[in-house]
């Protein structure tokens, strides 16, 4: 690598910054006192050379503490798992199912309280098709392997899984005319299969109510979409059926590295001796990866929130789309949009698979791992941007919004690779947007490095299907009957906006991996999630599962330890029945 | 002492000063709350109390007629001191002659 | 498959009062309710002040529930309860109606049915607070649930936004149940609930009521731990540099309801735009015949003795089935916010119809006006009109020599 090349692109950017090559990669020190100075700096030392981009400098004054369980004991005390996985995002989750397919132990944990906590529930669920990356890119391998191996994977998980398509619309004649085949031309050559020019009409056949200024869209079929933390719990339920354990609550506080092997995990549940320890640490995985010994990237981490918009005007978007961002938009929808762009980039309007309209996302560079507040310009700025491809839409059609955390290193790619500084660590990190698309593939890849590293075999008892109680207001009146028949429960509706009935909320009550909160629930089954919010369901929830589990209602949270929703009986004596 | 009438909706703003005189008004029932505000208010209390059923944790409560305002926290008191053992019905007394008054604590709903 | 002459969805207060008004017309009447037990939300209500007009008397909420269960449990009215309509659709002499249940899937048909399915709070997100997503920030009905259904305690000390009844009510219950409410903030420069409750339920506690003011942001990972709360300008936008932190462990908000007319949507019903409930004749029937809508799914009452007086009407007609004809609109002129009923149906009775109506704002003195084709037909002086406060007067439009081409308006001038 040039050193000196790298050294000058950076301190043009900051001259205070140290730059030095360390084991191959290019390290950066310093203090700064803007946190866009750090990411510019990180920008410009991306070399071809190294491994990769050690951007150690500073922020000033800039503390986050990691969110950790308070809890303390030795449950995982002296266990050897084969395997230990780091994360139970989708890429920790997707790794314990494809890993229990082998005749091994795996043990997967993750500091939160339930698994799809971080960006894997903080995101659109879009099963990308993969023309925005790059030849070379491990992004664009795994993307193109992943979408093709989601609907069987859907499937077998009993996760819905839409094939809707994705557009990208053009508003100038020139775009359609030199950017349309250039694109299709790169679909071709990068092997984004099934993508088509449509002219206005057509699209007018695929999306009702396309913009006015639309001259052609590039569309892309294999395009999909997902409920990303559904899929997470589901790969981790039938990791679980198929062996494998999960340890919520659990967060890996260090670990000892002698002579290039890890000998020893230590977490607040007790010190671990994994054979093989698989980094999918998410926003964590470079600190995860440090601690292994076999750090050489960075996580920047890039927030972006999403809004949710009421089925109800599900009609905006049969598909996804976005806008081209070639062109300048005709001056009447430049002017909507001018406060929006800027620091921002790609985004669009989506139907997700469960027929709400997702709006978003945006992305902005900021230091922190784990803030996921939103913002009111955020939130307004993705409605005017967003508007110019859809001028329906409206911020009183929102019912909800989020932010999540994406988890960028500075090479903008994917850290999947067996360990290089140490021999039993294999890193699947930074694995941002397209991460949820991208994840099962990465797994099977491990997989076989796994295989390979502890001489496993298949097991012949692995069951790829998941069991559970499909979605009951989805099914026809007479299936419905039948499961009212076998429990009653499942016609009790809890939840009225999304039709969920007291019998599914039992049965996730009951799944491998229950998580018994507010949160945990509403990610599993829906309760909460339509536009009442939870304002009718939530005390109804909150009861049926402090009586399923035989606890005091003040003792359900919301989601992680400390999210009390309850606090006590109103009345002393009320003490009595205690 | 300075209030504002809740009699009718044009909600005078009165005045009660050290004597009972009352100024602002605009009607003799306007006079008459004034001068009952400043003197001693009075209130109905709706509450709940606890049971021992489970399908009805709390039985709603109200008193049967109003009670000086100052004696609400004496009474929030008394009715978070009562558990309810026997299955009432809309109407019946739950607590006799509360506070000091005539009135009685009485329940507002049948516990199913 | 059961068949009915009128199907009544929604068991709560305009539920009940269209049952029994329904079935003493002599219609198979059933009422289908999605929770456990009738009553609707008054069943969590336990402040009195209900029943004034309907019964002569100051109840507390579940005795008016329970008063109307009474009367029609006393009738031959089929009530189903936890059963959920999942589809109402038309059909060649009315509609089918699809329930699921603990039974099972429910199959009815109706020659009418009224849709009384009350309205739901609207949410932190929907007003653009922003920040955490922690527990602790509940809709003022829901906290109601908690403390007055489930005897449990939702805050140890609570910020409130939103001046509206159901929130000024919920500052007193939670000071009685031991809780301490820091303050209440409303947007608006005036506040949005009854006089008589900023007296009883606030002044009462000294509760600070803090005007013009919002809540912008909420903290705390977990559980709430503070809020944002900013001064507002005429607009209703915060004004930078008046952030104050609000220590506190929940946000209670009572910032609106929205009619719920999901169902009735899926039958294309015309929403109202001011109303955001159906879009109504003076019988109560929407714009799909055989359709009929009562309480807070067609407007937002602000007395519960209303909800019953319309749903009954509802009930009745729905019964009667009178044949419709060609309608006059009454169209919106200036000093109005809402009003029911929005049309005249020029065939059906309308000698006695009963106008609830809401002023934009505030005025001591206004005068409500009809015109046709620009003359006068109607001129009635009102004092101390409020938003608030929901006014009713009986209107004979028969005598507006009302026909098909008529234009029909409707003001409120202030004076």
């Amino acid at each position: 690598m040039n050193l000196k090349s790298i050294a000058k692109r950076v301190h043009k950017i900051a001259p205070s910054v140290k730059v030095e090559e360390y084991r191959g990669c290019v390290r950066l020190s310093g203090e700064l006192e803007s946190w866009d100075l750090i990411y510019r700096c990180g920008v410009a030392a991306v070399s071809k050379g190294s491994l990769g981009v050690l951007n150690d400098i500073k922020l000033k004054g800039f503390r986050e503490e990691m969110k950790k369980p308070s809890l303390r004991d030795d449950a995982l005390e002296g266990k050897k798992p084969d395997v230990l996985i780091v994360g139970g995002g989708i890429m920790g989750c997707a790794l314990a199912r494809e890993l229990s397919r082998l005749d091994i132990s795996v043990l997967l944990v993750e500091k939160a309280n339930d698994v799809a906590t971080g960006a894997s529930s903080r995101n659109d669920g879009c099963i990308h098709p993969g023309i925005d990356l790059h030849r070379g890119q491990l992004k664009l391998k795994y993307v193109l392997r992943g979408n093709e191996m989601y609907e069987g994977l859907c499937k077998e998980l009993g996760c819905d899984f839409e094939r809707w398509a994705q557009t990208f619309m053009f508003s100038t004649k020139w775009e359609r005319y030199i950017i349309a085949p250039l694109m299709l031309l790169k679909g071709k050559l990068l092997g984004v299969p099934d993508m088509s020019f449509k002219s206005p009409a057509e699209m007018r056949k695929i999306e009702p109510h396309p913009p006015k200024w639309l001259t052609g869209a590039v569309y892309m079929a294999s395009a999909g979409v997902v409920s990303p933390y559904k899929v997470t719990i589901a790969l981790a339920e039938n990791a679980i059926e198929n062996g494998a354990e999960v340890s919520l609550n659990t967060v890996v506080e260090g670990m000892e590295v002698k002579d290039g092997v890890i000998t020893a995990v230590r977490t607040n549940r007790g010190t671990l001796h994994p054979r093989i320890v698989v980094n999918a640490a998410g926003a964590y995985s470079d600190v995860v990866a440090e601690m292994a010994g076999d750090r050489t990237f960075t996580i920047h981490p890039r927030k972006g929130t999403d809004l949710i918009l009421d089925k109800k005007k599900a009609y905006y978007a049969l598909s996804s789309f976005a806008r081209s961002y070639f062109a300048p938009l005709p001056k009447e929808a430049q002017e909507q949009t001018h406060a929006a762009v800027g620091h921002t980039k790609g985004g669009g309007v989506m139907r997700t698979v469960d027929g709400n309209i997702l709006v978003g996302p945006n992305a902005v560079e900021q230091p922190y791992r784990e803030d996921t507040t939103t913002n009111l310009e955020d939130v307004t700025a993705i409605i005017r941007k967003q508007k110019v491809a859809a001028d329906e839409l409206s911020t009183a059609d929102i019912i909800t919004y989020f932010a999540g955390v994406r988890a960028a290193t500075y090479e903008e790619d994917f850290v999947v690779r067996k360990g290089i500084f140490t021999k039993n660590v294999i890193e699947t990190a930074g694995i941002q947007s397209p991460g949820i698309t991208a994840a099962p593939a990465i797994a099977c890849d491990v997989r076989e490095w796994v295989k390979e590293m502890l001489s496993a075999r298949d097991r012949k008892d692995f069951d790829p299907v998941r069991k559970h109680t499909p979605k009951l207001a989805g099914l026809s009146d007479a299936e419905r009957a039948e499961y009212i028949k076998r429990d009653p429960a499942y016609g009790e509706i809890v939840c009225r906006c999304e039709e969920v009935s007291k019998g599914e909320i039992v049965d996730a009550l009951e799944s491998p991996l229950k998580v018994c909160t507010v949160d945990g629930i509403k990610r599993r089954v829906r309760p909460g999630m339509g536009r009442c919010q939870g304002g009718f369901c939530s005390p109804l929830v909150i009861k049926i599962i402090a009586e399923h589990e035989g606890i005091a209602p003040e003792d359900v949270l919301k989601g992680d330890e400390g999210s009390v929703v309850l606090y006590k009986d109103t009345k002393k004596a009320a003490e009595v029945n205690r | 002492m300075e209030l504002v009438c809740i009699v009718c909706p044009k909600g005078c703003h009165m005045t009660v000063d050290e004597n009972g005189a009352v100024t602002g008004n605009t009607c003799k029932k306007g006079e008459a709350f004034a001068r009952s505000e400043a003197t001693c208010p009075m209130r109905t209390v709706c509450s709940t109390v606890a049971t021992a059923f489970e399908s009805m944790p709390v039985l709603p409560v109200r008193t049967d007629g109003e009670i000086p305002k100052s004696k609400i926290g004496e009474l929030m008191q008394l009715i978070n001191g009562i558990r309810v053992t026997e299955k009432l019905h809309r109407g019946d007394v739950v607590a006799a002659s509360v506070v000091g008054t005539d009135v009685d604590l009485i329940a507002t709903a049948t516990i199913y | 498959m059961k068949n009915y002459d009128v199907i009544v969805i929604g068991g709560g207060p305009a539920g009940l009062a269209a049952a029994e008004s329904a079935c003493k017309a002599g219609a198979k009447t059933a009422v289908i309710e999605r929770e456990a037990r009738l009553g609707g939300i008054l069943k969590q209500c336990v402040h009195d002040g209900f029943g004034l007009i309907r019964f002569g008397e100051k109840l507390a909420g579940p005795e008016y529930a329970e008063r109307y269960i009474d009367l029609v449990r006393a009738l031959p009215v089929d009530t189903y309860t936890l059963t959920f309509v999942t589809k109402l659709v038309k059909s060649a002499d009315g509609f089918s109606v699809t329930c699921v249940s603990r039974e099972g899937m429910l199959d009815f048909t109706a020659k009418s049915v009224v849709l009384a399915t009350g309205c739901r709070e609207r949410t932190a997100k929907q007003v653009l607070i922003q920040g955490t997503r922690p527990a602790g920030v509940f809709t003022a009905g829901t906290a109601q649930h908690f403390v007055n259904l489930m005897g449990k305690l939702p805050a140890k000390k609570c910020v409130i936004l939103g001046s509206g009844d159901i929130g000024l009510i919920m500052a007193r219950r939670l000071t009685l149940e031991g809780a301490e409410v820091e303050g209440v903030y409303e947007v608006k420069p005036e506040p949005s609930g009854l006089t008589r409750n900023i007296h009883q339920c606030l002044h009462d506690f000294n509760i600070p009521l803090h005007l013009s003011h919002t809540v912008t942001r909420v903290f705390g990972v977990d559980r709430l731990t503070a809020v944002e709360v900013a001064r507002v300008d005429d607009k209703m936008k915060p004004v930078k540099g008046t952030e104050r932190i609000v220590e506190c462990d929940a946000l209670i908000l009572s910032v609106g309801l929205i009619p719920e007319n999901e169902l009735a949507e899926t039958l294309g019903v015309a929403i109202n735009p001011f109303t955001k409930g159906p879009d109504c004749d003076q019988t109560y029937m929407s714009s799909v015949e055989g359709v009929f809508s009562a309480g807070n799914a067609l407007n937002v009452f602000d007395l519960v003795d209303y909800v019953s007086e319309c749903a009954a009407a509802a009930g009745a007609n729905a019964a009667a089935r009178v044949p419709c004809g060609e309608c006059v609109r009454i169209e919106k002129g200036k000093g109005l916010l809402s009003y029911v009923p929005h049309r005249i149906d020029l065939k059906k009775p309308a000698d006695k119809v009963v106008f609830f109506f809401r002023s934009a704002k505030d005025m001591d003195r206004g005068t409500l006006r009809m015109t046709v084709d620009g003359k006068e037909v109607y001129k009635k002086k009102f004092a101390f009109l409020r938003p608030p406060e929901m006014q009713r007067v009986e209107i004979d439009f028969s005598a507006f020599g009302l026909n098909a081409k008529s234009k029909l308006a409707v003001e409120l001038e202030e004076n």
